[in-house]
């Protein structure tokens, strides 16, 4: 018998996504939700946040379809990632999301907030200004310590 | 040319810092001085005329910010990069670290900034270019009868050691203030055993009018031990221009100790868990220090209490205080007023 996976709470998920958007309120600015989920999140940030610019990614374009039908801007992962602005936004994670493929959606995580060192090694290399850059990360690792 | 002067410890370090000032313009006379402190302190230091300009140093942001994991590091070092540049545009040629922390030290590596005193990095690399800068670095504590830590500072960075403040009062002691809370649990003595020492201050010394002072936040915590008449609620800018006003403060160790000192109040303070005298002791003349004689004392300022109970707070019994107050006033209210021979008839 293969093993349900919830994509939200089973219980309350109305509840969960409030938590999730009072978690997250305090940004105004663009942003990328990071697990569609069964999509109750989304509708909870789009009513709370109707002028703010945000999109949702995902792995599953099929999770995404219900949303795209309704006007909200969603993408598939595979989709989005080499064509869209993604740098200057926040990532908003929407953990019961990844019930089942949390490594992939962990990754992804990491690569775009490039809270891992080597992905923040990749982005400044990227940049190209890596010596200033490195010691400028100098001075903001001491702050995380 | 444009000197910058880096102090990015909190408010009552930036006024332990000030002695050196005078040092600096002395070497320096025609530069334009600046200075960079934390975003923390830099809001209580408006319309200063000392400074030809004050620079945030954004941290109580940045860790506000990078504590929250949905915040790309891209975002900071762009956010950072964008400071830097208005910081770099400035051209200093010369830069003061007074503040001896790994945040400085790594900023200054950042700026590129051609003379720089104190320690700092340079392409990753440090630099401790003046002797005595080690000393002051493993200075962890000093022997009675060593010199204050901000004189070892001068030293290891090549300035004048500035004359200790003397504090000269004359006449009765007529206004003392109290200030009970710091912003660290483990520097804090009881309310309870200030309540108990205010009420028996005012019972031996009747005349003295005692002020509980306390920043607006901290109001309805002292409410519940004193009541509002006896206390003196103010901003910082206003508890500037009124600590003047007080013959002598009695205090825990905070920023309002440093300030008394900077404006000739003396002081008895208190000194409890991680406040090492030994470091932040007012730069004051006959300033008096009252500390615990535990083996844990002082213990360090990251770590929680590794005690069952606030052990260095209970070692100074309310008495014992008491009669270090009751001796300073004493002898202040003995001393003749100080009279100025041309004007005696």
């Amino acid at each position: 018998m293969s093993k349900i996976r919830y994509l939200s709470s089973s219980r309350n998920p109305q509840r969960e996504s409030e938590m999730w958007v009072d978690h997250f309120s305090i940004w105004d600015g663009p942003v990328i939700i990071l697990g569609a989920g069964d999509g109750h999140h989304i509708l909870e940030w789009s009513a709370r946040k109707p002028n703010s610019d945000w999109l949702v990614l995902d792995f599953f374009a099929e999770r995404l379809k219900p949303f795209a039908n309704r006007g909200l801007q969603v993408d598939p992962v595979s989709a989005v990632l080499n064509c869209l602005p993604l740098e200057g936004r926040l990532i908003l994670p929407f953990r019961p999301a990844w019930n089942g493929n949390y490594d992939q959606f962990n990754n992804l995580f990491l690569k775009l907030t490039q809270r891992a060192e080597f992905h923040l090694n990749d982005w400044m290399v990227e940049q190209g200004s890596t010596e200033e850059l490195k010691k400028i990360w100098s001075v903001v690792r001491e702050l995380m310590r | 040319m444009k000197i910058l002067v880096l102090s990015l410890l909190r408010l009552g370090d930036f006024y332990l810092h000030k002695n050196l000032l005078p040092a600096i313009r002395n070497k320096w006379p025609s530069a334009e001085i600046h200075l960079l402190v934390n975003d923390s302190v830099s809001g209580l230091l408006e319309n200063r005329n000392e400074f030809a300009k004050i620079h945030s140093f954004p941290r109580s942001h940045l860790q506000k910010i990078l504590a929250r994991d949905e915040v790309p590091i891209s975002m900071v070092l762009h956010e950072m990069q964008i400071w830097f540049k208005e910081l770099q545009a400035e051209s200093f040629s010369v830069a003061y670290v007074l503040s001896h922390t790994e945040v400085s030290a790594r900023i200054l590596d950042v700026l590129s900034i051609p003379k720089v005193f104190g320690v700092h990095y340079r392409d990753g690399n440090p630099h401790l270019p003046q002797s005595g800068a080690e000393n002051f670095l493993q200075q962890n504590s000093l022997k009675p009868g060593h010199q204050h830590q901000l004189q070892t500072l001068a030293e290891s960075l090549g300035l004048q050691i500035p004359p200790m403040k003397d504090v000269v009062r004359f006449g009765e002691v007529r206004r003392v203030a109290l200030q009970t809370l710091s912003s660290d649990a483990k520097k804090n003595w009881p309310l309870e055993r200030w309540t108990h020492l205010f009420e028996k201050l005012r019972r031996t010394f009747p005349h003295i009018d005692f002020h509980v002072l306390g920043a607006p936040f901290e109001k309805s915590k002292l409410e519940e031990n004193f009541s509002e008449e006896n206390l003196h609620i103010c901003s910082w800018a206003q508890l500037e221009k009124d600590l003047p006003s007080f013959d002598l403060l009695l205090s825990v160790d905070t920023s309002v100790v440093h300030l008394a000192a900077q404006v000739g109040v003396p002081v008895i303070g208190l000194y409890l868990g991680s406040a090492d005298f030994k470091k932040s002791a007012p730069y004051q003349q006959h300033a008096e220090c009252v500390a615990p004689k535990i083996a844990c004392f002082p213990c360090a300022h990251a770590l929680p209490c590794s005690q069952t109970s606030h052990k260095c707070a209970e070692e100074i019994s309310v008495d014992h205080f008491f009669e270090k107050v009751r001796i300073r006033i004493e002898q202040r209210n003995q001393q003749r007023s100080f009279e100025p021979k041309e004007l005696q008839i």
